[in-house]
């Protein structure tokens, strides 16, 4: 437990070089300062990977038994996500939106219970593993979605006031940001309707409740049925820019809401 | 250093004295073979753009005034321009200054547009033109590239370029944010005015696609068209034409807005909201303002163009106070390579001397040792060596260590006294150059008679 705790510390000290390292590349025009801020937070990865393994090992199969070892799971892909995009897009911007979201989840999560749900057998575990996995993978993937929202509600508020032009400010034109966006929404949308689908499973066989699906999944419900509403519209008329980005941020936060586990 | 500038450019002199100036570029190479067959210039170069002539010499020994001067002479008599009237236009630089305002000049901070991209591809052209006629050498060789160098550097670490100085490029910026990239993009031109023409032509050599035109005057649209390569679409047809451009740029002369807020509303519901830029050129307005508060519509008129120009003047200036500091720091760094430079045949010289009375001790004493066998004469010749060597190690870091330091020179000549360096060292060291000035000397009256 001791070494599992040491590695976390580690990771969140590295996360927070980074995340400075981050605001630092935004502020200054240093050039090496994206650089490192990406170099440190694989760092922190590392350490963060290193704990999960521990933790793994304690508990004798995936490291995720409470709500504390997901949202921890969530923060590792999201990093994840985070350097694949920033070495394919070089963006310094990115990482000063994930890597702060990622210390405040990470944060939060050490306040959240370590309140175990009681699983009964082996196939219960196996199912239950199965849903958090994709869950996180999906929440991660909307994460980038997150991100490009911002960055676009950025860019659009200097374009409409007159304040573009000279530079980009270190943000990618609208429409990368918008295709970087819409590849994510692709990739989150799905595995997100996989999740609600396979947690409604999971209710229904398991725990034999007569509701399709429990009090606590409003949350995740909403953020369904707005990105729903987003993805249909897309494909129908071609609808995006800033509206769309306000409500895909709305739809980000209900999520992570409900994955910190906030009971409506 | 000796090295030495001498010329004249915008801001010292008025056009009808830098055309009088210029040196034509078919006659540069002949020019340069000149230039260096003068008596005291060993190497040089010449710069000569619209804007400025500057000639760059490394002179003999430190015989920086005199080089000037010769040099000075050299261009009157050259572009045939009284001498005496040439100081009043004309400014000259030695040593540290000369390469100061070289690097500024290729780093585009001396240009009348400050960052402007041309005058990086001239002093190119200069540097390439006097390696072919073999005009420069050891000293101005390597300072040209370190110039090349710097602007470069200083292009890409400050961005002194990337700022907008005009209509055109502000446009062009604006559509770059907006769109990632111009490939592609098809360009809609309302009117036939020049500053829309300018607009959509910085666009298209940016990538964008095809150019259509619509005027109220079919010829005049046809015209415009052949100039771009581009096709005509009807004044009348407009509203139901415009779906199919990402970039609308309008200068007519109408008095009443041609673009009404109902029109776009329903324009960008049939783009399926894709985005679209809207370049209002026109005076008085050719779209209505509240377009640019629907979505996805983004609206620039001239006012609003003017201010990312005057936005993009203050971020080039800086940029220029950036590219300053980055300037002086590399001219420093010049500096002291050139120090270092200057002290290998003081090195040299050294060894030497202590060589030649390494073998003078020996030679006395080969009469008392006459008995020692070969190899034992091996060993002496080693153990003196190293005994040498190991005196001079120190001495030589310290000396290779006054290259960055200010009071270099001085402490250089003091490492000379100390090992009794002399002139007669240095003018033996500098012996095999010896046969180069005699030979110039020789020429000496053929350029006189110019």
């Amino acid at each position: 437990m001791f070494m599992a705790l040491v590695l976390l510390r580690v990771a969140v000290a590295l996360y927070l070089l980074s995340a400075a390292s981050a605001f630092l590349s935004l502020i200054s025009k240093l050039r090496a300062a994206g650089t490192w801020t990406a170099i440190l937070s694989s760092l922190g990865l590392l350490a963060h990977l290193g704990f999960l393994f521990r933790r793994g090992l304690e508990l004798g199969g995936l490291p995720l038994r409470d709500y504390r070892d997901v949202v921890s799971l969530l923060c590792c892909a999201a990093v994840v996500v985070y350097l694949v995009s920033y070495l394919r897009t070089r963006l310094d911007v990115l990482g000063a939106v994930f890597l702060p979201l990622v210390l405040v989840l990470l944060f939060i999560s050490r306040l959240l219970p370590a309140e175990v749900v009681p699983v009964s057998k082996d196939l219960e575990r196996t199912f239950l593993d199965f849903h958090v996995v994709i869950a996180v993978l999906g929440a991660a993937a909307l994460f980038l979605t997150f991100a490009a929202s911002v960055m676009y509600l950025i860019q659009e508020r200097r374009l409409k006031q007159k304040r573009a032009g000279a530079s980009r400010a270190g943000l990618p034109s609208l429409e990368k940001c918008d295709s970087l966006g819409y590849f994510s929404l692709m990739w989150g949308f799905p595995l997100l309707t996989l999740t609600i689908v396979t947690g409604g499973i999971w209710t229904a066989n398991f725990r034999q409740s007569p509701y399709l699906w429990e009090r606590q999944e409003t949350f995740a419900i909403l953020a369904w049925v707005i990105l729903g509403v987003i993805v249909a519209a897309r494909f129908l008329k071609g609808w995006r820019g800033r509206k769309a980005a306000y409500l895909t941020i709305m739809a980000f936060a209900a999520l992570l809401l409900r994955m910190i586990g906030v009971v409506f | 250093m000796a090295i030495v500038l001498f010329g004249l450019s915008h801001r010292s002199a008025p056009l009808e004295v830098r055309e009088r100036l210029t040196f034509p570029s078919d006659g540069l190479a002949e020019a340069l073979r000149r230039l260096t067959q003068l008596p005291l210039v060993r190497e040089g170069m010449i710069l000569s753009t619209c804007n400025r002539t500057e000639l760059l010499a490394h002179s003999e020994g430190h015989a920086s005034r005199e080089g000037a001067e010769a040099i000075r002479r050299f261009l009157a008599c050259e572009r045939n321009f009284p001498p005496q009237e040439l100081d009043r236009y004309c400014y000259r630089m030695a040593g540290r200054d000369a390469v100061h305002h070289l690097f500024r000049v290729a780093a585009s901070l001396d240009s009348l547009v400050l960052g402007e991209a041309q005058i990086l591809g001239q002093v190119k052209n200069a540097y390439q033109t006097a390696q072919r006629a073999g005009s420069i050498g050891a000293v101005l060789d390597p300072l040209l590239r370190r110039a090349l160098g710097v602007a470069k550097k200083v292009r890409s670490e400050t961005g002194i370029a990337r700022h907008p100085l005009s209509v055109s490029s502000a446009a062009v910026s604006l559509a770059r944010t907006i769109f990632e990239d111009l490939e592609g993009r098809r360009v809609l031109l309302i009117g036939a005015g020049k500053m829309g023409e300018l607009a959509a032509r910085a666009l298209v050599e940016r990538g964008a696609d095809s150019v259509v035109i619509t005027n109220r005057s079919a010829p005049r649209a046809l015209e415009l068209a052949q100039s771009f390569g581009g096709t005509v679409e009807p004044f009348e047809r407009l509203l139901e034409t415009l779906e199919r451009f990402d970039i609308v740029i309008s200068s007519t002369s109408a008095p009443e807005p041609i673009l009404r807020f109902e029109d776009v509303a329903r324009l960008i519901r049939a783009r399926k909201n894709r985005p679209i830029f809207f370049i209002d050129i026109a005076v008085p307005r050719d779209i209505e303002t509240r377009v640019n508060t629907i979505d996805n519509v983004y609206l620039y008129d001239l006012d609003d163009l003017a201010g990312v120009v005057s936005a993009g003047h203050a971020e080039r200036e800086a940029a220029a106070k950036r590219a300053e500091d980055l300037v002086r720091k590399e001219v420093e760094s010049f500096e002291a390579w050139v120090r270092h430079q200057d002290l290998s045949p003081i090195i040299v010289a050294v060894r030497d001397r202590l060589e030649r009375l390494k073998s003078a001790e020996l030679g006395r004493y080969r009469s008392r040792l006459a008995g020692l066998s070969d190899e034992q004469w091996r060993a002496v010749d080693e153990l003196t060596d190293g005994l040498l060597n190991k005196i001079l190690h120190h001495p030589i870091q310290a000396l290779k260590g006054t290259a960055h330091r200010a009071d270099g020179p001085e402490r250089a000549q003091f490492f000379q006294e100390v090992f009794g360096l002399g002139e007669d060292c240095l003018s033996q060291d500098e012996a095999p150059s010896a046969a180069v000035p005699s030979e110039k000397t020789t020429k000496d009256d053929s350029t006189d008679l110019c």
